[in-house]
């Protein structure tokens, strides 16, 4: 067989088959491209020089290894699909005379024509769009400084060593599987393990251990740190829980049902149990592939949308004011004076003056905080390290609350006002008893604690405070110093102001002191979280796309199967219309069961991002809730699309007469 | 008493666009008494597949009527089509056409199912057929694991768990092997004669010689008609042969 014969009847079967090839090549072109677009973001010199942007190559070196570890997974699943389709055709050929070699020589010519257009065309794309991309990018961040724009070679070198491997690969895979075949196997096609499925008890148990392991933990955890930790625990449970729960679980149940033979022998429930069973065993991974990747995008998408909402929560958090000086005093020797801390406002004010710079609320204050353990209205002095369990306890002089709030604290002895709603009226502070005269809301905007733990503030009598700083001998305690203002001036004179101030402080000599701005705060939080965001709806797009592409196959697949289905059980007595509504049913079924778990799922995973997002400074929950119900929605509609366009396809092969 | 009665039956196949007309059945009259095994014999192409298709309401005939216990099944809408076909006709298909998703029992459970039997009604109904099949012990196992000749015979109990008015056989014999295709000719005949009206297409000699009476169709025309009589299957075989060579070499058949 010549050269050239094969190449003629190679186009010709790519030609054929392209209701298969045709998804499967723009696949590959798509993810080509995606793959050049990240590699090109993770190494743009002229991105990573963005101020406040030194996570940006960090965030896309893991997108970029990401698509690069889904790319292989995804492509062996979606070519392993379409040898299956095209088996038939493989067989008959070599019934018809080609040899084995024959068929491998089309077949390398085919794998080999779509592998180069997709590298190529993928380049292309990626190329082209990457400018796009990269606009959208700096956008994102901010860039206000034009950053040059190319072509990166070492991206275009990094896709082409990877899809080439990848391919290569496939081509190696698909000759192995050819030469392995028999040729009747082949010809049967696709009828091959039409067998009914087995329960399997102890791997039914086992996803459901797992499944319920991985919301356990979610469910559980209080702690952002320990939620880091424990979060890829909980994936990996989940994980291989979805797969067990798709693969056996579900047959178990669906078996139990069969036995039931009041339930099982109904006109509505006969085919379609029997017919899920079915299903379930052809399409369980494809399911499962769905399901994950769905929740994949779920709770990617919804947990960045909402870190990029919630940047301006958390650095009102973290920087209330324009600009802040902090700094550290050493307790043991008592609380501040009121009288001091009114000469730094007029300090402050004078050096403002002096170097011409506008300032408006100026305010400070001054705490003692240190850390407890509490249970219920018992809080004791930790001596130990900060922990997570640690609550946070800051203490305001009662003179020092009348200077901030204008108003008498009235309190005298071990009366105490506090902050707080889980504060009962009456707590224990190292073995001493309080009352709680009055509740207090947040009269300081700065607390100990980072949003971290609970943290409480209580204002109690100068004798007490004084008494509690003995009691915190020998444990961590801080007297925080804050000085806090506005200013219309530029940030450079600002932070200028800041710094000279800081320098002139006087008093007693500070442990530390720092200078914050919420200007720098606002560009760092930007640059991390509208990395992430872009990722998140950059992979998000990518897993949407497969988890498609996914669908689209496996109802070709299942098409053809329900087509002899459909006609014998019209020929024996049901109604069109009677099959029609049962076969519908059945993929509705087959298709919103993945998307309904996958909402479980994101689900169980909210309160463990939640957590996570703590550590952002991000504690609005309504605002969580709000991203993830809104990604949920958005979601099920590109879903219902993907459906609806597949679903088509579908009753074409179904109807066809 | 004629159970079905066909008068004038004529089918026109016309092409999608319109162009060529194929005539399927040009004017097809014969009845079936109650209780009667009938084959019927043809050619390829000669319109049997035509015929059976419209006695089991699968099709429309141009022009005629198909009368089944007095009922005109021409005129059943397409609502009650199903429910009739399921509630009077049984059917047996050269390909079996079981259902992979099934096992056998409930492949033969599926019309009762599909009538809205409960389940104690359904196994009381099963017994007696399964016994007489000698099907009863493979019941829970799955077409693919059953020879071709147990397949066809799960397809039969499926067929008369209905207790149909007729049954409908499309070359019945056609995908077996000469001992399950026997078989299987003995148990038609065996229903038979518990009561049982047969209705047969098929190509195979040996099949029709165990009916009771052969018609052979030609061109779209009923154009000959044997009756079995007290002839041996043997003798019958000879005498389809017969007529089979005279209708093909295209003489004038006598008696």
């Amino acid at each position: 067989m010549g050269r050239e014969y094969s190449l003629k009847l190679a186009l010709n079967n790519i030609k054929q088959n392209r209701k298969f090839y045709l998804p499967y090549v723009l696949a590959s072109i798509g993810i080509v491209a995606m793959f050049y677009i990240i590699w090109f973001l993770a190494t743009n010199q002229g991105l990573q020089k963005l101020d406040g942007n030194q996570y940006i190559s960090m965030v896309m070196g893991l997108g970029g290894v990401i698509i690069g570890l889904f790319s292989v997974i995804f492509l062996f699943y979606i070519n392993s699909f379409l040898m299956k389709q095209r088996r038939k055709e493989i067989g008959l050929y070599n019934i018809l005379g080609m040899e084995k070699r024959h068929i491998g020589r089309i077949l390398f010519t085919e794998n080999f024509i779509t592998s180069v257009i997709s590298i190529v065309v993928g380049l292309a794309c990626g190329i082209l769009f990457s400018k796009l991309v990269f606009m959208t990018v700096c956008k994102i961040m901010n860039a206000t400084t034009p950053i040059k724009f190319g072509i990166s070679g070492i991206s275009i070198i990094a896709t082409i060593v990877v899809f080439g491997l990848i391919f290569l690969l496939l081509l190696l895979r698909n000759q192995m599987r050819i030469h392995l075949a028999k040729p009747i196997e082949l010809l049967k096609g696709s009828n091959i393990g039409e067998r009914e499925p087995k329960t399997k008890i102890v791997l039914s148990i086992i996803g459901v251990i797992c499944l319920a392991a991985g919301y356990g933990i979610s469910l559980s955890i209080h702690d952002p740190l320990k939620a880091i930790v424990l979060f890829f625990v909980a994936v990996v449970l989940v994980i291989v829980g979805t797969y067990l729960l798709f693969t056996t679980v579900s047959i178990a149940i669906l078996k139990a049902l069969k036995r039931n033979k009041n339930y099982y022998y109904k006109p509505q429930h006969f085919t379609s149990v029997s017919g899920m069973l079915y299903r379930m065993k052809q399409n369980a991974v494809g399911m499962a592939n769905i399901c994950i990747l769905s929740t994949m995008v779920l709770v990617m998408v919804s947990t960045t949308v909402c870190m990029q909402f919630g940047v301006k929560d958390a650095v009102n958090s973290m920087a209330p004011e324009d600009s802040v000086i902090t700094a550290s005093y050493d307790s043991s020797r008592g609380m501040l004076s009121a009288t001091w801390m009114d000469q730094q406002k007029d300090k402050l004010k004078e050096l403002a003056d002096k170097s011409g710079t506008n300032i408006s609320d100026v305010t400070n204050y001054s705490l003692l905080a240190f850390n407890t353990s509490r249970d219920g209205s018992v809080f004791t002095i930790k001596r130990g390290e900060y922990t997570s369990s640690s609550v946070q306890v800051g203490i305001v002089t009662a003179a020092e609350y009348k200077r901030l709030t204008g108003k008498d604290a009235g309190i005298t002895g071990n009366q105490i006002l506090a902050s707080g709603d889980s504060v009962a009226n009456s707590l224990t502070l190292e073995g001493n008893k309080y009352t709680v005269v009055n509740k207090v809301d947040d009269f300081i905007t700065v607390k100990p604690g980072f949003g971290l733990s609970e943290s409480h503030i209580f204002v109690v009598s100068q004798p007490v405070a004084e008494r509690i700083v003995r009691e915190l001998k020998g444990a961590y305690s801080d007297l925080s110093y804050y000085m806090m203002f506005n200013s219309s001036s530029s940030e450079e004179k600002t932070t200028a102001l800041a710094s000279e101030y800081e320098n002139t402080m006087d008093g007693r000599t500070y442990k530390y002191a720092t200078v914050t701005s919420r200007a720098g705060y606002e560009s760092e939080y930007n640059g991390l979280t509208g990395g992430f965001l872009f990722l998140g709806i950059f992979l998000g797009i990518v897993f949407t796309f497969a988890a498609a592409l996914i669908i689209y196959y496996k109802q070709i697949s299942e098409g053809y199967y329900d087509k002899d289905k459909f006609e014998i059980m019209q020929k024996v007595g049901m109604s069109n219309s009677e099959v029609k509504r049962s076969i519908r049913s059945q993929v509705l079924m087959v298709f919103y069961i993945p998307l309904i778990v996958a909402g479980c799922h994101m689900m169980g995973a909210f309160n463990m991002v939640r957590q996570m997002l703590r550590l952002f400074n991000l504690t609005n929950v309504g605002l969580f809730l709000g991203c993830t119900a809104l990604t949920f929605v958005a979601f099920a509609a590109i879903y219902a699309l993907v459906y609806f366009v597949t679903a088509k396809e579908y009753y074409k092969i179904v109807q066809h007469e | 008493m004629a159970i079905l009665e066909v008068k004038n039956l004529k089918k026109i196949y016309t092409t999608r666009f319109g162009g060529n007309q194929v005539q399927a059945l040009s004017n097809v009259t014969f009845s079936v008494e109650d209780g009667e095994y009938v084959a019927i014999m043809g050619e390829s192409g000669s319109g049997k597949t035509t015929l059976l298709n419209i006695l089991a309401s699968l099709d429309k005939p141009t022009s005629g009527e198909v009368l089944l216990n007095g009922r005109n099944i021409t005129q059943i809408s397409e609502k009650e089509i199903s429910a009739f076909r399921r509630d009077n006709l049984g059917f047996v298909f050269q390909d079996f056409n079981l259902l992979d998703t099934f096992s056998l029992k409930d492949n033969i459970f599926l019309p009762l199912v599909l009538a809205g039997q409960n389940a104690g009604e359904m196994e009381a109904a099963l017994a007696p057929i399964t016994a007489k099949l000698g099907i009863k012990d493979i019941l829970e196992k799955y077409p693919y694991e059953v020879s071709g000749g147990q397949k066809q015979r799960a397809a039969v109990a499926r067929a008369l768990i209905t207790k149909p008015q007729l049954v409908l056989a499309d070359e019945p014999t056609g995908a077996l092997d000469s001992n399950a295709a026997d078989g299987l000719m003995d148990i038609f005949n065996e229903i038979n004669n518990d009561g049982q009206t047969i209705l047969m297409v098929t190509h195979s000699t040996k099949a029709a010689s165990h009916a009771e009476r052969v018609l052979f169709i030609k061109d779209g025309e009923v154009f000959h008609q044997i009756y079995k009589a007290s002839m041996t299957n043997e003798e019958m075989f000879a005498k389809i042969s017969d007529t089979l060579t005279v209708l093909a070499t295209g003489g004038v058949v006598n008696g």
